[in-house]
């Protein structure tokens, strides 16, 4: 159900809905205050989106091993308090791939938009004849001989590798040690952990990562980054270490919802090797954004905001909301249509999307470990273990009607964009803070996990900064969704969005 | 009424104790009672809904049928 609304009246409702809208100015007028605003021409080069380095590097005003040396040095200063790394590759590895990347251009062959631009790789994602042990005891040791889709098609392209990034176990276990770069006694949240808080920290332009329920996004929304997790099946997950192959999505953690385009236009594609990739040969989702669409870039284009009563206003942070309700109104003078829905997220007798996601997550990554999990389970950490176990105990009716509920839910709940193009809402909150502190009390309970319905859809969801948190001067976030298939008009609303304010260049000082 | 955690944990020990599982191998009650719980609520969700396409055992997963924006010229 859809209604027209004006940026006032959906600020009215706002309030109805118990929002405070007294901090509504602090999180928008944080863009230049806390952390360094990279808005001029003398950020550092370890600061710079992947467009824009790529521009100087294509230029040759700059070179692949300039810009890899300024990530190592910056990796020098902040990684003993970030702990990003599982494993950094080195001065030695990275400045032969950046050399390597320098003679090509030299030579008059650049690549593309990746040539030498730093990359990381969370620890799940397979690299050949290197490390690839995904913060899992069962996996001390092990080199894969093989380097998963997206990281063969990256080094195609140009990018250089500078290691491998923390991870929850598996995806779904122990916590990383990785701290949040804009506060370091908080959590950077996964479980993409490591390309999160690198990314944010100066560390890499952008870190790649895995989304299941959340594990691209959450980590981004944490650390003040772009984080997009595309249409189901876009990017290969062949050599990705799987916690639910139905599910589980490879995506980029970046600056910008251009940079994370141009990584999914690299990556993307239909892989042989991967039966569930779409027969799609390749993406150009960044030609598109940089299509010239005049001083009013989202005309025609309509854009759902959770209506006063609904499951995605049910956050318990009131910066998150009132950034959100700033967000909403930026987007709407950009030319968009905003009008209010009410999604059918929780529809009877549904209390929680864990209905459907813990029989389906747990089953297959219960088969999936399997053979360890007769053995071995004891190795793996409680969190995981738990998981495992519970999916190898369950009913097998379980998981199949926990997957023919899924596609029953998920056609009501895309029913929305029958009305709408694109869905946005605001996030949770603010990173928590690591144990054994504890965060404060919010002023509500959150109505539920506002990632996992974007999961189970298989839509493209993209985290994008929207502030500063008022008291905490921590990153802010909103979530930009449309139906699977459509990650062009997502990517259209967080680029526009971002042409219009400065929260996605902000950075932490460390 | 939703299954408890402690009832769970109790149905998961019986279940090990059937199959000589060890108790590494048994998901703690919460967890266990989740799955349960969850399964009684995507049947009752069936049920509603009726099975206009099924009943069928889904052996891989269907993405919501689109068409590929642009698929002519590779965007998507």
């Amino acid at each position: 159900m859809a209604e027209g609304v004006t940026r006032a009246s959906f600020l009215r409702g706002a309030v109805a809905a118990g929002a405070v809208l007294a901090p509504l100015a602090t999180p928008a007028a944080a863009s230049a205050s806390a952390g360094t605003a990279a808005g001029g021409g003398d950020r550092p080069l370890h600061d710079l989106e992947i467009s824009e380095a790529g521009e100087l590097l294509r230029n040759r005003k700059i070179t692949a091993v300039q810009l890899a040396e300024a990530v190592l040095e910056r990796t020098a200063l902040v990684e003993e308090r970030v702990l990003s790394y599982a494993l950094p590759y080195g001065a030695d590895a990275v400045l032969a791939q950046a050399r390597a990347a320098d003679r090509l251009i030299r030579r008059g062959t650049y690549l593309g938009p990746l040539h030498g631009i730093p990359v990381g790789l969370k620890d799940i994602i397979f690299t050949e004849g290197i490390l690839t042990e995904a913060n899992s005891a069962l996996y001390r040791g092990f080199r894969p001989d093989f380097d998963a889709t997206c990281v063969a098609r990256l080094k195609a392209a140009g990018a250089v590798v500078v290691g491998k990034t923390h991870t929850i176990e598996l995806a779904s276990g122990d916590p990383a040690p990785t701290n949040n770069p804009w506060d370091l006694a908080r959590t950077p949240g996964g479980s993409s952990s490591g390309s999160g808080a690198g990314t944010a920290a100066g560390e890499m332009l952008a870190g790649i990562g895995s989304d299941t329920r959340g594990s691209v996004r959450i980590p981004s929304a944490a650390c003040g980054i772009t984080g997009y997790r595309t249409t189901y099946g876009m990017v290969s997950k062949h050599g990705v270490f799987p916690l639910s192959y139905t599910i589980d999505d490879v995506g980029p953690l970046a600056r910008s919802a251009l940079d994370a385009a141009l990584l999914v236009d690299v990556m993307g594609g239909q892989d042989p090797a991967d039966p569930t990739t779409r027969p799609v040969p390749g993406y150009a989702l960044a030609a598109a954004l940089l299509e010239d669409r005049g001083r009013r870039p989202l005309r025609g284009v309509r854009v759902g905001v959770p209506a006063a009563d609904d499951y995605f206003r049910g956050v318990p942070s009131d910066d998150q909301l009132a950034a959100f309700d700033e967000a909403a109104g930026v987007i709407s003078s950009l030319g968009a249509d905003v009008v209010a829905i009410t999604s059918d997220t929780l529809p009877a007798p549904l209390t929680t999307l864990n209905s459907m996601t813990t029989p389906i997550v747990n089953a297959e990554v219960g088969a999936f470990q399997y053979q360890n999990w007769k053995t071995r389970a004891e190795e793996f950490t409680t969190p995981y273990r738990n998981q495992v176990n519970n999916g190898n105990l369950l009913p097998a009716n379980a998981y199949v009607d926990a997957q023919r509920a899924r596609a029953l839910w998920r056609d009501g709940f895309l029913t929305m964009f029958e009305d709408v193009d694109v869905f946005i809402h605001p996030v949770d909150d603010i990173a928590t803070l690591k144990p054994p502190a504890q965060d404060p009390a919010r002023p509500r309970p959150s109505s539920g996990n506002k990632y996992s319905p974007w999961s189970l859809t298989g839509s493209p969801s993209i985290a994008t900064p929207t502030g500063l948190s008022a008291a905490e001067r921590v990153p802010l976030s909103m979530l930009v969704n449309a139906a699977p298939g459509d990650d062009e008009l997502a990517l259209r609303v967080a680029h526009a969005f971002q042409g219009a304010t400065a929260h996605h260049r902000l950075r932490p000082e460390l | 009424m939703p299954i408890t955690s402690e009832e769970a944990a109790a149905i998961a020990a019986g279940i090990g104790q059937a199959r000589g599982l060890r108790p590494g191998q048994l998901p703690s009650g919460a967890q266990f009672a989740e799955g349960l719980n969850g399964m009684e609520e995507c049947a009752g969700l069936i049920e509603r809904h009726g099975q206009d396409r099924g009943p069928f055992p889904l052996t891989r997963f269907v993405p919501v049928p689109v068409v590929e924006p642009a698929s002519g010229d590779n965007r998507g």
